[in-house]
C-alpha cells in the first residue's frame, strides 16, 4: 500500500550551508512518527520542505503517491497536509473561535463567499464548536488569540490544523514552551486524536518523554540525514544514536 | 537629433540627475540605516528650498554667498529633522511599516502646512546666482550655466559623502548599524545616536537639494510632493538601501528624461513612473539593492 | 513562561461587553438608524439645509473612505492610490457625458462602477503580489501615471479638465435640483455601504482580517491569498468608481484634481482618524475631517498643518481612532455598572 508520506533523497542547500543532504523517509498510513535529532540536525528545514515553505534542491516529496515537491504551502494543504509551527502562528487580533472558523471555512471552500453573513452559516459554526470541544479550549472561544497562554496558543493552532481535515498532520514541537501540566494534557489530547481519527502524524520533539509516550516509530535526523528509524525502545538503545546524543540524556 | 541637441540633453540630463541624487541620497541613507521609507522627505526638501529663499532673499547673489545660503538652509533643515527624529521617531521604531507609512505621510502634511503657514500659498521665486545665470557655448550648443553649477556641487557632495561613508570611522559605524543594529548595539555602538546623526545627514542633503532647486522653480507648497515621487523612482530603481545605486539611477533617469524631452517629448512626463513600476514589478531590489532588501520592502 | 492559571485571569476581550458582543451590536444598530434618519433629514433641517452641497460631498467622502478601508483596515494593504479609481469613475462620467453625449445617468453610473472595478482588476493583477512598502509605492506610481495622463493629454481635457457634465436624472426621476441629487447620493451611498457591510461580515471578510493579521499564515490554510487581495482590491475600486462618478455629477466638472495625491491620501487619513478597525470608523473620520477642514479652511490657509498634527497624535497615542476611543469609554462605563459586569462575563 502507498505510504502516507514518502521522501526520496530530499536535499536542501542554502547559500553557504547544506541543511539536508538526501533524506529518505517513509511514513505508513495512520502512523504516529516522531523525528528527533540534536539542534541543527535539519528538523525545521525538513518540515519546511515537506510543507512547501522551501523548495528542495534535490529529491521528491510524495503525499499518498501524489508528487508535491516544490508546491506552494497553499497547494500542499489542498493536497491533504496541515501543519502547526514550533512557535504558534495565529491570527492574534481574531478571537479563538474566529481563528478556527477561518480554517473551517477554508476547508469547506466557503472562504470566497462574500454575500452571506458569517454568522448565518450554522454548519461551519457547529463544526468549529465541535473542534474547540474536542481539543478542550471551548471555554476560551471568545478570547482574542493574542492574549492566550503559550499552551493554549499551541492547542489553538492544533485545532486549526485539524479543521483542515488533513490526511497527514505535521507538528513542529507540539509541547515546546508548555508547563509540565500542559505537556501532559497535550500528550493525552494527541494520543486520543490519533487513535480516534486515525490520521498520520509526523512530529518533531525535544521532550523525549513525549516521544516515548506517543510515537510508534522514531526517526533520528543527524547532519541532514536519517541515521536510523525504528520503534522507540530500539532507537533508544542504538549505540549510534547514543553517540549522537552524547551528553544529552535520552 | 543634432549634435547641439545631444550636448544640451547630456548636460541637462546629468545635471537633473545630480539634483535628483541630492534629494534621493538622504531617502536611501535613511531607509538603509533606520529602515524607514520617509514619506516626509519631500516635505523637508521643500523646507530647504523655502529656507534658502528666507535666508538669501529673492535677489541674485554671488555664487559663493549663494552656496553659503544653501548650506545654511541644509543645516537648519537638518536641525529640524533631528528634533523630529528624537521627539517623534525614537519611541516608534518598534512599530510596523504600516504605522510608519501613515506617520511619515502625516508628517509630510505637517511640512506642507508649515510652509503654507510661514510663507503663504503664493509662489515665491529665487534668482539664479550672479554670473551663473547665463549660458555657455559648447560645440555650438547653448548650455545653461546653472546646470553646470549643479553638476559641480553634486560632484562635490558625492565625493564628500563617499569619503564620509567609506573612508572614516563614522562611516564604518553607520555601515555596521545598517547591517545589523542589534549586533552594533551589542558592540557598544550608541544606535540611537547613529539614527539621529544619519537622519540629520540625510536631511542636510535634502535641505541642500531644496536650496539648489530654489532658483529653478516657482516655490509652492506642492513642491515636496512632486519631487518626492521622483526621488522614490530614483531610490527604487537604484535599490532602496544603496546610496551608489541611487547615484547611478539618478543619472540614468535624468538622462532618460532629457533625451525623451528632446525626442519623444510626449512620453517624457511618464518616464519616471514607468521606470518605477517596471523595476518594482520585475526587479524589486533595484539595480544595486541587496537581496535582503526583498524581505524588508514587504 | 506563563502558567495556565495566570492566563485565565487575564482580561477577556471580545465577550458580551467587547466590540463583538450582542450589546455592542445593539448600540451599533441604534447608531446606524439614527445616522440614516439624520442623513435623510439634512436638506430640511434649518441649520444644514443651506449647505446641501457640502453634505453631499461628505456622503461621497464617507463612501470613498469606507471603500479604501476595505483595503487599509480589513486587509492591511495601504493604498495611496485609491484616487486612481475615484478619477476613473469621474472621468468615465466626464468622457461619456461631455464627449460621448450620453444623458442617461443610469448608464454612466453603472459604467463608472465597471470601469473602476476593471481598472482595479488590471492594476491589482500586477501589484497584489507585492506587499507593504512596495505595494504602497506602486499604487502611488500608478496614480501619478494616470494624473499625468489626465493633465497632459488633450483627449481627457488636459489642464482645463472636462466641463459640460450635466445632471439629468435616473429613469423617470429628475435630479437637476441639488436637493434631489442629494437624496440620490444618499440612497446609492447607503446601498453601497450596506453591501460593503455584508462583505466584511461574510466568510470572505473573515479571511481578509486573517490576511491582515498574517498573510503568510493564511497560505497554510490552503487559501490563495493573492486572489483574495485582488478580489477586495476590485471591490474597493468599483465603489471608488461610484464615488468618483457621484463627485463628477455634484461638481458638474472633472479635472485631474480628482487624481491628486491629496485626494488619494484623504480616505486613508479619514480611516485612521475614525479608526481603521471599525466598519463605521472611516465614516466618522470622513465627517470629522470634512467638518474640521471646513472650520479650519475658513480661518487659516494651513489647515493641513493641524490635520497632520492630529493624525500623528492618533497614530502615536490613540491607535484605534475616534470610534476606538468611544468604544473604550463605553466598555469602561459598562464595567463600572454592576449590571454590565455580570452580563460582560463568560
Amino acid at each position: 500500500m502507498t505510504a502516507a508520506l514518502r521522501l526520496d533523497g530530499v536535499g536542501k542547500r542554502f547559500a553557504r550551508t547544506t541543511a539536508l543532504s538526501g533524506v529518505t523517509l517513509e511514513v505508513p498510513d495512520g502512523q504516529l512518527r516522531a523525528i528527533i535529532g540534536p539542534n541543527g540536525a535539519g528538523k525545521s528545514t525538513l518540515f519546511g520542505v515537506i510543507s512547501g515553505v522551501h523548495a528542495p534542491t534535490s529529491g521528491t516529496v510524495r503525499l499518498y503517491g501524489d508528487d508535491i515537491t516544490g508546491r506552494s504551502p497553499a497547494a500542499v494543504v489542498k493536497a491533504g497536509m496541515a501543519r502547526a509551527f514550533q512557535v504558534a502562528r495565529l491570527f492574534n487580533d481574531l478571537t479563538v473561535e474566529e481563528n478556527v472558523l477561518a480554517a473551517v471555512q477554508a476547508r469547506r471552500g466557503t472562504s470566497w463567499t462574500f454575500f452571506r453573513l458569517l454568522r448565518s452559516d450554522r454548519a461551519a459554526a457547529e463544526q468549529t464548536a465541535a473542534l474547540l470541544e474536542e481539543v478542550g479550549i471551548a471555554g476560551r472561544a471568545a478570547t482574542r488569540a493574542g492574549v492566550l497562554s503559550q499552551g493554549d496558543k499551541k492547542l489553538l493552532e492544533l485545532t486549526m490544523a485539524l479543521a483542515l481535515e488533513p490526511r497527514v498532520l505535521l507538528l513542529d514541537e507540539p509541547t515546546a514552551g508548555m508547563s509540565p501540566a500542559e505537556t501532559q494534557a497535550t500528550v493525552e489530547i494527541l494520543h486520543d486524536l490519533h487513535r480516534r481519527r486515525g490520521i498520520t502524524i509526523l512530529l518533531t520533539e525535544h521532550d523525549m518523554g513525549v516521544v516515548f509516550a506517543l510515537a510508534e516509530e522514531v526517526s533520528v535526523l543527524h547532519y541532514g540525514e536519517v541515521l536510523t528509524t525504528g520503534p522507540p525502545a530500539e532507537v533508544r538503545d542504538d549505540p549510534q544514536v547514543i553517540e549522537v546524543y552524547l551528553g544529552e540524556p535520552l | 537629433m543634432t549634435l547641439q541637441e545631444f550636448v544640451v540633453a547630456v548636460v541637462n540630463g546629468v545635471s537633473y540627475g545630480f539634483l535628483l541624487f541630492l534629494i534621493a541620497a538622504g531617502l536611501s541613507l535613511v531607509f538603509g540605516v533606520l529602515g524607514v521609507l520617509n514619506f516626509a522627505h519631500g516635505g523637508f526638501f521643500m523646507l530647504g528650498a523655502f529656507l534658502a529663499y528666507q535666508i538669501g532673499g529673492a535677489a541674485g547673489l554671488p555664487p559663493w554667498r549663494f552656496l553659503l545660503v544653501v548650506a545654511a538652509a541644509g543645516i537648519v533643515t537638518s536641525i529640524v529633522a533631528m528634533v523630529v527624529e528624537v521627539g517623534l521617531f525614537r519611541p516608534m521604531y518598534a512599530r510596523d511599516h504600516l504605522d510608519w507609512l501613515l506617520m511619515t505621510f502625516s508628517l509630510s502634511l505637517v511640512a506642507e502646512g508649515a510652509v503654507r503657514e510661514i510663507w503663504g500659498v503664493n509662489p515665491v521665486t529665487v534668482s539664479f546666482p550672479d554670473s551663473v545665470d547665463g549660458a555657455f557655448t559648447v560645440l555650438d550648443a547653448k548650455v545653461p550655466q546653472y546646470s553646470v553649477f549643479i553638476i559641480i556641487v553634486g560632484l562635490a557632495v558625492v565625493v564628500g559623502l563617499s569619503l564620509l561613508l567609506f573612508r572614516t570611522r563614522w562611516g564604518q559605524v553607520i555601515q555596521a548599524v545598517a547591517e545589523d543594529r542589534w549586533m552594533a548595539q551589542a558592540l557598544g555602538i550608541n544606535v540611537n545616536l547613529v539614527f539621529t546623526a544619519v537622519f540629520g545627514l540625510g536631511l542636510v542633503l535634502a535641505g541642500i537639494a531644496g536650496g539648489m532647486v530654489a532658483p529653478t522653480q516657482a516655490l509652492t507648497p506642492q513642491l515636496g510632493a512632486f519631487f518626492l515621487i521622483q526621488a522614490f523612482a530614483v531610490v527604487i530603481v537604484g535599490g532602496l538601501d544603496s546610496v551608489p545605486g541611487a547615484l547611478i539611477a539618478a543619472i540614468l533617469l535624468g538622462l532618460l528624461n532629457s533625451f525623451l524631452v528632446a525626442t519623444l517629448s510626449w512620453l517624457a512626463p511618464y518616464s519616471f513612473y514607468l521606470g518605477l513600476i517596471v523595476v518594482l514589478l520585475v526587479r524589486p531590489q533595484g539595480l544595486l539593492g541587496s537581496k535582503e532588501l526583498l524581505r524588508r520592502v514587504s | 513562561m506563563t502558567a495556565v492559571g495566570d492566563a485565565r485571569s487575564e482580561p477577556v476581550t471580545g465577550t458580551e461587553s467587547g466590540p463583538a458582543g450582542p450589546a455592542y451590536r445593539k448600540l451599533q444598530a441604534g447608531g446606524v438608524v439614527l445616522a440614516v434618519l439624520a442623513v435623510l433629514a439634512i436638506p430640511s433641517l434649518p441649520f444644514t439645509s443651506g449647505d446641501v452641497f457640502f453634505w453631499t460631498e461628505i456622503l461621497i467622502a464617507i463612501l470613498f473612505a469606507t471603500a479604501a478601508n476595505l483595503l487599509v483596515g480589513y486587509t492591511g494593504l495601504v493604498s495611496f492610490g485609491q484616487a486612481s479609481f475615484l478619477g476613473a469613475g469621474a472621468y468615465t462620467v466626464g468622457m461619456l457625458v461631455s464627449k460621448g453625449g450620453f444623458e442617461s445617468m443610469t448608464f454612466t453610473l453603472i459604467a463608472a462602477v465597471v470601469v473602476g472595478g476593471l481598472m482595479a482588476l488590471v492594476m491589482g493583477a500586477l501589484i497584489v503580489r507585492t506587499t507593504g512598502l512596495a505595494f504602497a509605492v506602486l499604487t502611488l506610481a500608478f496614480l501619478e501615471l494616470l494624473r499625468t495622463m489626465a493633465f497632459k493629454e488633450r483627449t481627457f481635457g488636459g489642464e482645463n479638465g472636462l466641463s459640460g457634465v450635466v445632471r439629468t436624472g435616473i429613469g423617470p426621476i429628475d435630479l437637476v435640483s441639488l436637493d434631489r441629487y442629494y437624496y440620490c447620493v444618499a440612497v446609492l451611498a447607503m446601498v453601497a455601504m450596506a453591501m460593503m457591510w455584508v462583505v466584511v461580515s461574510s466568510p470572505f471578510g473573515l479571511t481578509l482580517r486573517a490576511i491582515r493579521d498574517d498573510a503568510e499564515r493564511v497560505d497554510f490554510l490552503g487559501v490563495p491569498v493573492r486572489l483574495y487581495k485582488l478580489g477586495v482590491f476590485v471591490m474597493a475600486g468599483a465603489v471608488s468608481g461610484l464615488a468618483g462618478a457621484l463627485d463628477a455629477y455634484l461638481n458638474l466638472f472633472v479635472s485631474s484634481e480628482t487624481l491628486s495625491l491629496t485626494r488619494s491620501a484623504e480616505p486613508v487619513l479619514m480611516s485612521i482618524l475614525g479608526g481603521t478597525s471599525f466598519f463605521f470608523g472611516p465614516a466618522v473620520g470622513a465627517l470629522t475631517y470634512e467638518w474640521l477642514q471646513d472650520l479650519l479652511q475658513a480661518r487659516t490657509a494651513s489647515w493641513v498643518l493641524w490635520i497632520g498634527l492630529g493624525l500623528i497624535a492618533i497614530i502615536v497615542a490613540l491607535r484605534r481612532g475616534i470610534v476606538g476611543l468611544l468604544a473604550q469609554a463605553w466598555a469602561l462605563s459598562r464595567r463600572r455598572d454592576p449590571a454590565g459586569r455580570t452580563e460582560g462575563k463568560e
